[in-house]
């Protein structure tokens, strides 16, 4: 008999749970869901993601919140699992009955999220996730998919962040392309080539790794071989780290440029110590003055948070909740429909740059709006080369 | 090893059963609540999952630790019928399951006519083989963000949800039923002893294909009703993570016993979704959990439960 | 390329090879040891290259000495480390399960997962990796090699011969090898089994310490660093024949160059699916793996 109960309390007790969770809702809270990896590989990331959110978080509550309402931040574990993530977005919603959802690191997520969001009307703010196939799904079907809305950058535009290191710093004129095993690899290779065609510089070789990898010979060897003018790195998984160890042990002497990846972030290049010299990064944001909120941001960020923002997963989940915030005030009313048409018409300061969405709902990219800088490290330090405007020092090859 | 139950009493092992059976069905009109709903639905398919890995691995004694790959055969077969031919996903069911039994007999007639320790490394060899292939294979596979757009079933939630519930309740009696017959017996007798089997005349590797064969079908099956509920497929699906989590599953509710498979099945399921306070120490206390069942309850949960029917 | 680049090239490759080979063997053998003599499933192998590759992380990052030392050090500490936490877990846990193939691969999953959890939630926050020891490369005639890579496999192929020396002539060596061939007359004959166990397991971890120690300061240590590794043990331990030390050793070393030549050739994303491939076809065609018997 005892068995009995206990069976029945068990199952009360989770049912209840579920239950529970919204009737403890209050009106005057505005509830934000935030689909990010806590565990598993991504969870740097994910860490990253989060800290931005909170800081938008407070201080945006501690401005009085958006039309009145306090923002609540409610994290959602999706370990990179596209079955979680969409698991993760049906309990935001119809549990803690989220306003809207923001985040998400891996496309494959992002795509099965933005399925349910668009299915519930819930607006999704994309500040991570970089695949085409995302805004694709607004340009396919806008009425059912209009929810989703991206500020992070797209494939094709991450591999436009190298270009001037190509065409201004190197001269180059032809590149070796090695990057991790994944579609999204793929897209941007397709729209690395086509951008580099199109100025004359040619590919002489291309190369996938494992995204776990850590033996690099062979390809290093093919490297070596090609004799390219400069190599286009884009492993952004851990073995990002590992090959840029090898590359500078094995002396390569080749200018190499890197395109986003685990290693650019101070911490892993101090991390590396010698074995990060003269590594040449193309990070989204960095403190100098793209706009006049990015220097203070900074300081307020390492203050509270204890590192220097990587610039892309923090300073973009910042801006996304400014964005959506911003959004909602113009709006005047959580209203998801009107919050869209004016989300719409964003055309908002951030801290990386200039949001403006276009018709696929996607942050543009270019001057004027979202741009990169180019980083070099060496021995310790962090050197702006590019845009001029910012810049505090030239590049300066290996000297080996 | 297996169910005893005795006729008449009106017991723990008759009454847990049929309550939670009324429970399930009711729960759609008395809760207005789509996220329990939702993980009900995962948790009937990892109860497939389950009670299909424990017939080979449980029953026959073979540790298959790639049954993710059956998992995934089926969701993406799901997916190519519906991107290449529009087949509807009545008739992908059977097909995904199909697909995954005939690979099945395929790596069985290969692995198991050796020696036993080699099974166990052959299936994650499969299994990391056909993950390493998704990845890769972009082109065909939608790399890591994998196949979209598969239709289901039904839009309405609570259609899904009967169906899973019927699909569970379905397959665990066919299995049930397969334990019990000479089949299952004929497991059991190759797990005991093998050589004695085979001086008694059996062909131990031939049900051993069976065995093997009748546990992929289901996890096919499955599969595809996952990706037509869904309506994405990713490599996940092929994952070691996958198998593990149905290797705790089947273990924790109890192995070798059909029924554990649906304790131990919506045990972790709810767990790992409802278990949000300490998001962050969710998987050590599951591993710890693991780690406890394995050194004093080997029996499983259902042993404990249900003590009197099981030995 | 012309034909002369060609050969360089093939000799890079089988020379790397070699060098990362003599890597894993340390590893794979570890792996070998416990399926020939305990009969046991390990799913914690990588665990425990993982927490060597966190020993000894913190052991260099805590003092600086000069490079041989280093090396010497991390080996240390790497194989006490996973030693001490291997030891307990062989009593504790596996004695246990052996019982029953599925309860001790479940047993073993637990472990492991339990130690990566526990690792990441103290120390997960960050990546980490450690400096090259040894730096500058060599170059032979064309052929370039890098200084660490090349003493960590000496040191490796060291630590092989004297495990090899250790199994074919010390006492506990033949204890081992009676318990794998005949475990029932090994008792008979008055040798604990249990004891041999636990120092088999013991060893094993501090063998696939030591691997760590060798290897990741030339890649990057993170929690879930293991299963990769856990995963290629396997494939070599196939390979080489289960059981077999011998086996496992030349394995390894074929393993290296196929992984490392495959990744000249094709690309690196496809030496995974091809060292799986080869397992299979092996399995196929020659099951007991390069080496037919049983033997050290």
């Amino acid at each position: 008999m005892q068995k009995i109960l206990i069976t029945i309390v068990c199952l009360i007790l989770i049912v209840g749970s579920g239950s529970l969770a919204s009737v403890s809702a209050q009106s005057n809270e505005l509830k934000i869901g935030v689909i990010i990896p806590l565990s598993g590989p991504a969870a740097v990331i994910g860490h990253r993601m989060s800290c931005g959110f909170k800081l938008a978080a407070e201080q945006l509550n501690a401005k009085g919140g958006v039309l009145g309402k306090q923002i609540k931040l409610i994290e959602w574990d999706d370990m990179t699992e596209p079955e979680r993530g969409v698991t993760g977005a049906k309990k935001l919603i119809n549990t803690d009955k989220v306003w809207g959802l923001i985040g998400i690191f891996r496309s494959g997520v992002a795509l099965a999220v933005a399925e349910v969001a668009a299915a519930e009307k819930t607006i999704y703010m994309d500040t991570n996730a970089a695949s085409p196939d995302i805004t694709a799904l607004v340009k396919k079907d806008y009425n059912k998919y209009k929810y989703i809305f991206r500020n992070a950058s797209m494939a094709t535009n991450f591999q436009q962040t190298a270009v001037p290191f190509l065409t201004d710093i190197t001269k180059a004129k032809n590149y070796f392309f090695i990057a991790e095993n994944s579609k999204f690899s793929h897209d941007l290779f397709k729209a690395t080539k086509e951008t580099y065609d199109g100025l004359g510089i040619k590919c002489i070789g291309e190369a996938y790794v494992d995204q776990a990898a850590s033996e690099f010979t062979g390809e290093l060897s093919r490297i070596r071989y090609s004799k390219p003018d400069v190599v286009i790195a884009s492993i952004s998984t851990v073995a990002g780290i590992a090959f840029q160890k090898q590359y500078y042990d094995a002396n390569m002497r080749i200018p190499h440029i890197n395109l986003p990846s685990v290693v650019c972030a101070k911490e892993v290049l101090n991390e590396l110590g010698n074995q990060g010299n003269y590594f040449t990064f193309v990070p989204f944001c960095w403190d100098v003055p793209i706009t006049d909120k990015t220097v203070p941001f900074y300081e307020i960020f390492i203050k509270k948070f204890g590192y220097f923002p990587e610039g892309y997963s923090d300073v973009r989940g910042y801006d996304g909740l400014m964005i959506l915030a911003d959004g909602i005030k113009r709006a005047g009313t959580l209203e998801v429909e009107k919050v869209i048409k004016e989300l719409e018409k964003t055309d908002f300061k951030g801290v990386a740059g200039r949001y403006v969405f276009d018709e696929t709902h996607q942050s543009k990219w270019g001057e004027g709006y979202l741009r990169n800088v180019i980083v070099q490290w060496i021995n310790g330090k962090a050197y702006v080369i590019w845009p001029k405007v910012f810049a505090n020092a030239t590049y300066i090859k290996d000297p080996r | 090893m297996g169910l005893r139950v005795t006729k008449g009493k009106w017991g723990t092992t008759q009454f847990v059963p049929v309550f939670s059976l009324v429970l399930l069905i009711l729960i759609p009109f008395i809760v207005k609540d789509d996220f329990l709903l939702h993980v009900i639905i995962l948790a009937n398919c990892y109860v497939i999952l389950s009670a299909s890995w424990d017939i080979c691995s449980g029953y026959l004694g073979e540790v298959n630790l790639g049954h993710a790959a059956f998992f995934g055969l089926g969701g993406y077969t799901a997916g190519f019928l519906d991107q290449w031919f529009k087949i509807s996903p009545w008739m992908g069911l059977p097909i995904g399951g199909g697909v995954a039994c005939l690979s099945s007999l395929a790596i069985g007639f290969a692995s198991l006519t050796f020696k036993r320790d080699y099974f166990v490394i052959v299936t994650i060899a499969f299994a990391q083989v056909l993950w390493s292939i998704a990845i890769t294979w972009a082109y065909v596979t939608g790399g890591e963000e994998g196949l979209r757009g598969i239709p289901n079933f039904t839009s309405n939630l609570v259609g899904n949800y009967f169906l899973a519930l019927a699909f569970m309740l379905v397959s665990i009696l066919a299995l049930y039923v397969i334990t019990k017959s000479r089949l299952g017996r004929i497991f059991l007798a190759i797990h005991e002893d093998e050589y004695a089997s085979k001086a008694a005349g059996i062909n131990t590797s031939f049900y051993k294909i069976v065995a093997f064969g009748i546990s992929s079908f289901f996890a096919g099956f499955i599969g595809s009703f996952y990706a037509y509920y869904f309506g994405i497929v990713t490599p996940d699906m092929l994952s070691l993570t996958v198998t593990f989590n149905v290797m705790a599953m089947t273990f924790m509710g109890g192995s070798s016993t059909i029924f554990g498979s649906i304790i131990g099945a919506y045990l972790i399921t709810f767990f790992a979704q409802y278990f949000y306070f300490f998001m962050d120490y969710r998987l050590i206390v599951q591993g710890l959990v693991l780690l406890f069942t394995v050194l004093f309850f080997p029996g499983g949960l259902i042993r404990i439960i249900f003590r009197s029917a099981y030995r | 390329m012309e034909p002369s680049q060609i050969i360089q090239q093939i000799v890079q490759i089988v020379f790397s090879g070699i060098v990362v080979g003599g890597l894993y063997s340390l590893a794979a053998v570890g792996l070998t040891l416990i399926l020939g003599v305990m009969r046991v499933i390990n799913l914690a192998h990588g665990s425990f290259f993982m927490l060597g590759a966190f020993a000894t992380y913190f052991a260099l990052t805590q003092t600086k000495l000069n490079p041989i030392l280093c090396l010497v050090t991390a080996v240390l500490v790497a194989v006490l480390v996973v030693f001490i936490i291997a030891i307990p877990i062989e009593r504790l846990v596996i004695r246990r399960a052996k019982t029953d193939l599925m309860r001790v691969s479940v047993a073993s999953f637990a472990v492991a997962m339990v130690l990566e959890e526990a690792v990441r939630i103290r120390w997960g926050k960050i990546y980490r990796t450690l400096p090259t020891y040894i730096p500058a490369t060599t170059n032979f005639y064309g052929v370039a090699f890098d200084n660490q890579r090349l003493v960590a496999s000496l040191f490796s192929l060291l630590i092989i011969i004297g495990l090899w020396l250790y199994i074919k002539k010390a006492r506990f060596g033949m204890a081992m090898r009676m318990v794998q061939q005949d475990k029932e007359m090994a008792s008979l004959l008055g040798i604990n089994a249990n004891l041999v166990n636990v120092m088999v397991f013991g060893l094993a971890g501090a063998l696939a310490g030591a691997a760590a120690s060798l290897l990741s300061p030339l890649y990057m240590i993170y929690p879930s660093m293991g299963w990769p590794i856990l995963l290629k043990s396997f494939a070599i331990v196939i390979l080489g024949g289960m059981g077999s030390v011998g086996g496992t050793i030349f394995a390894s070393y074929i393993f290296g160059i196929v992984e490392i030549g495959t990744a000249f050739f094709f690309g690196s994303q496809w030496a995974y699916i091809t060292v799986f491939l080869i397992m299979i076809v092996i399995l196929l065609i020659r099951p007991k793996g390069f080496f037919g018997k049983d033997i050290f």
